[in-house]
């Protein structure tokens, strides 16, 4: 699952109908959904930006694994309007704390530091781009997942020449959807981490049976984990019914501890 | 290839900063404030990251040079290691590195000199002992050494310093800037060697077991002192016939008279490292087969590690005299 994070429906707009995203009804904060991704629209600034995040993370179960991108407009000194960045460094404005997403294998995008300011500016001081959200981004998808699956991308809105007053609805809509196949391209290859990450690090079919047919301890659980990760390594035999003699969660470990200790371990 | 380079602001203009970022010239360029920052971070993956690693420039403060610990010596009176660099470019499965950092980019500690002069206080502090300096704790010593030229630039301390040796450990058959150079007496290049069924199992991106004895029959012949470093025994079914094979094909190549030293160690991992190693790998054989946990230290049972101690020490010591062998512990 990928969670696409923007503060303004404009900004979301060409990403809904890119995705064919549906609004979901009776929620919180707008948000749209297909069945790999989930978009929230979270509002202007960082207090905006943790509460949808935190909002959308504890809505959809609290899920591991997933990927997370903010998508929004951000002003620089010269950059040109409209074009797009993958954010390599983000600063807080306030308390000065790094952040830096990790680096995706074959992305052709500009790359740029980001400064993250409380309000709105129309001098850049530095090279940065500067926007009001990607450092609370940051900091609230780093508590949920792991910065490999954590991607921010900023499209120019403002720079010294055509100032933040001048954005508007529209013009930001056409600024996102200009850059479409570009943000594709990193959702594609932020997706492809995800399901890796899935593949070795999601929950085996045969625990999810086996917790659905006796009743685990926290402590069991961990130990039924781990041993039907080894069973699986050694013997690659993951069916249900090499347990079925069991008669409760203590005779599963016990036979499963037993069958491992004649397995074989041979490298060829 | 490094395609990123995060730089410590505090050593942009570092000479050596300019001579690596000539070299990675494509690579992407981030200013940070200290290495930490990326290094240390929660919530990263050293497994994903080890794909595609990239290179984290940096100074380094303090802790230049290390007592090493008890059982870590090869015959010197004092014994110490140092690491110029944090992390390595092979992808071994056993390695403790992968449970001890949370990153898996390499951190390269451009400011060589300091290290040195540390290395030199000590030895002078210790005229009357033989003081040994391990390299290659935190890193393999030579595999990223035509980037680095660490120990090019390292090896003339050790030509000043008589009571002072310096212990190179690698898997790697970067020996060229050994070669071309004249030899350095105190100097020992110790090669982790494996049976070549473990290297190909878990020991990625590394050269093949007949490529390290190429590499020691080049350093032989110029009259390099070898090391040889069986450390960490692992254990597999077969393990007494490929350990057998491995020790014969590594003798029947280099001379007990060329080695300085051969140890042989069991695999022991402290615990918590253990753990985070199979969060990052739950599909890894090896982590699979009888590992125990005995006081905080995740190893073979007894058993098994006096069975696999007993019977590689039984098949070194049929090739080399007993002095110049250092079991670990």
């Amino acid at each position: 699952m990928l969670y696409i994070v923007c503060a303004l429906h404009c900004e979301a707009k060409p990403l809904i109908d890119f995705y064919k995203l549906s609004a979901d009804t009776d929620s919180t904060f707008t948000i749209f959904s297909s069945q790999d991704v989930k978009l929230i629209i979270a509002g202007i600034g960082k207090v905006s930006t943790a509460a949808a995040m935190a909002y959308l993370y504890a809505k959809d179960g609290e899920k591991k694994n997933v990927g997370w991108l903010n998508v929004g407009i951000a002003g620089h000194k010269k950059f040109s309007i409209g074009s797009l960045h993958n954010i390599n460094k983000v600063t807080d404005a306030v308390s000065l704390i790094n952040w830096y997403p990790a680096r995706l294998p074959n992305i052709d995008c500009e790359t740029s530091p980001c400064i993250t300011v409380d309000t709105p500016v129309d001098v850049y001081k530095s090279q940065s781009v500067y926007d009001m959200e990607a450092s609370a981004f940051m900091a609230t998808a780093l508590r949920f997942s792991s910065n490999e699956l954590i991607q921010v991308l900023k499209i120019i809105s403002d720079n010294e020449d055509n100032h933040v007053e001048n954005i508007n609805k529209s013009m930001v809509k056409a600024l996102v959807a200009k850059n479409i196949e570009d943000i594709n391209a990193v959702v594609f290859a932020l997706q492809q981490q995800i399901h890796e990450f899935s593949v070795i690090y999601g929950d085996n079919e045969l625990y999810l049976e086996c917790l659905e047919k006796w009743h685990f301890s926290q402590y069991q659980k961990n130990a039924l984990q781990r041993l039907l990760q080894r069973w699986r390594v050694l013997t690659n035999d993951m069916r249900l019914e090499m347990l079925e003699q069991c008669k409760d969660s203590k005779a599963v470990i016990a036979f499963l501890e037993d069958e491992l200790e004649q397995c074989i371990v041979e490298f060829s | 290839m490094i395609q990123t380079i995060y730089i410590e602001e505090e050593i942009v203009d570092h000479p050596r900063v300019e001579q690596f970022l000539t070299r990675f010239k494509s690579a992407e360029k981030i200013v940070c404030n200290h290495y930490g920052e990326i290094f240390n971070r929660k919530a990263q993956n050293f497994r994903f990251q080890k794909k595609n690693p990239a290179l984290i420039l940096a100074k380094k403060h303090k802790g230049y040079v290390l007592p090493a610990p008890d059982a870590y010596s090869i015959g010197g009176d004092k014994n110490y290691y140092f690491s110029h660099m944090m992390n390595c470019i092979y992808d071994c499965r056993y390695c403790f590195l992968q449970g001890m950092y949370r990153s898996a980019n390499y951190v390269l500690f451009v400011n060589y000199e300091d290290t040195h002069n540390e290395i030199r206080r000590i030895a002078n502090e210790h005229p009357e002992k033989s003081c040994h300096f391990f390299s290659g704790y935190d890193c393999d010593s030579l595999a990223l050494e035509p980037v680095t030229q660490f120990v090019e630039n390292t090896l003339p301390l050790f030509d000043e310093l008589a009571n002072a040796w310096i212990e190179l450990r690698t898997k790697s058959t970067q020996v060229r800037s050994l070669l071309e150079r004249s030899v350095v007496n105190n100097c020992v290049v110790a090669f982790s060697l494996s049976p070549d069924n473990i290297v190909k199992n878990l020991e990625d991106k590394t050269p093949s077991l007949q490529k390290r004895i190429e590499a020691m029959k080049k350093l032989q012949d110029k009259g390099w002192a070898l090391g040889l470093r069986f450390d960490p025994l692992i254990y597999s079914n077969n393990y007494q016939q490929s350990y057998a094979e491995m020790f014969r094909q590594v003798f029947d190549v280099i001379s007990s008279d060329n080695v300085h030293s051969v140890s042989l160690g069991n695999f022991r991992m402290p615990e918590k490292f253990f753990k985070n190693m199979i969060k990052l790998y739950p599909d890894e054989k090896m982590f699979a087969g009888p590992l125990l946990e005995k006081e905080g230290v995740t190893s073979y049972p007894d058993h098994l590690e006096q069975e696999m101690m007993s019977f590689c020490e039984q098949k070194i010591l049929e090739f080399i005299p007993s002095e110049k062998y250092f079991p670990c512990h």
